[in-house]
C-alpha cells in the first residue's frame, strides 16, 4: 500500500484526473473532497460491504424457509 | 434454455429471458448472467436466480408495492451502461432477505436491482444518497401480521 502524508488542502492526483483534497481535519474525522470523471463508481467502503452481506443473506435463503414462505402467502390468499 | 436450480428444480424458459449483468451484483462479481424467476406460490417475491451457479437465487420485489414514493436517484452513466436514455424502459426490483422469522424480511431500497427491459441488460445500483434504508420491513410491523393485507393496504 502506497502511504501518503497530506496537509489540510494539499491534495493527491490519480491517474491525471482524479484529484482528492483534505478539505477538513476534525479530530479524528477527515472531510475529504474528490473530483474524478462521472464514469468512476465513488462510494464508502462500509456501504459496499453492507450491500454485499446483504446480497449474501439474501442468496442465503434456505429451501425449508421458502417452504414456509409460500405456506404463509398461501394461507393469507385463501383467507380471503 | 434449461437450468437445474437448487431451491425451484428444472426451469425451462427462453433466451430473451436471460439478463446480463456485466459487473455481476455485489458479492457475487463473477455471476454475470440472470433470470427472474415468478414462483406464483412466492409472490409477491420474485427470483433472481443466477444462470451459471444453481444454488444461488436472491428473492427480490416491486418496492413500490411497500413503499409507493420510491425514487431512487439513478445517475447518467448507469443508464448509459445499460444503453438506455429512457427510465421508462427500467425495471427495478429489490432484494429481499428472509430471516428465520419470515415476518421481519426485509428489503435493500439502498442498492436496487436496475433492469433495462428492451435489451436485458442489468445493474445493481448503490445509491450515493443515504435516503433509503439498506433493510426497510417488507411486513406491516403488527400482531398477527397478514402478509396478504400488507401489500394490498400499500396498493
Amino acid at each position: 500500500m502506497l502511504i501518503l502524508s497530506r496537509k489540510l488542502n494539499e491534495e493527491i492526483v490519480i491517474n491525471h484526473n482524479i484529484i482528492i483534497t483534505v478539505l477538513e481535519i476534525d479530530g479524528d474525522k477527515v472531510r475529504l473532497g474528490i473530483e474524478a470523471p462521472k464514469e468512476n463508481t465513488i462510494l464508502r467502503r462500509e456501504l459496499l460491504e453492507a450491500v454485499k452481506s446483504s446480497n449474501k443473506e439474501s442468496a442465503d435463503v434456505s429451501t425449508e424457509l421458502i417452504t414456509t414462505l409460500k405456506s404463509i402467502f398461501k394461507s393469507n390468499s385463501s383467507n380471503k | 434454455m434449461i437450468i437445474n436450480t437448487s431451491k425451484f428444480g428444472v426451469i425451462e424458459f427462453e433466451d430473451d429471458k436471460i439478463i446480463t449483468f456485466d459487473c455481476g451484483i455485489l458479492g457475487f462479481e463473477e455471476l454475470k448472467r440472470y433470470t427472474i424467476l415468478k414462483i406464483e406460490e412466492t409472490l409477491p417475491f420474485y427470483w433472481l436466480q443466477a444462470i451459471d451457479a444453481k444454488a444461488i437465487a436472491l428473492p427480490c420485489m416491486n418496492p413500490y408495492e411497500i413503499v409507493p414514493s420510491y425514487e431512487p436517484l439513478v445517475d447518467e452513466v448507469v443508464l448509459d451502461n445499460l444503453g438506455t436514455k429512457d427510465d421508462k424502459d427500467l425495471i427495478i426490483f429489490t432484494t429481499v432477505a428472509v430471516p428465520n422469522d419470515p415476518s421481519k424480511a426485509t428489503t435493500n431500497l439502498a442498492a436496487p436491482i436496475i433492469i433495462n427491459a428492451a435489451n436485458n441488460k442489468g445493474v445493481q445500483f448503490v445509491l450515493q444518497n443515504a435516503d433509503y434504508s439498506i433493510r426497510q420491513s417488507v411486513f406491516l410491523e403488527k400482531e398477527d401480521t397478514n402478509y396478504a393485507d400488507t401489500f394490498k393496504e400499500a396498493e
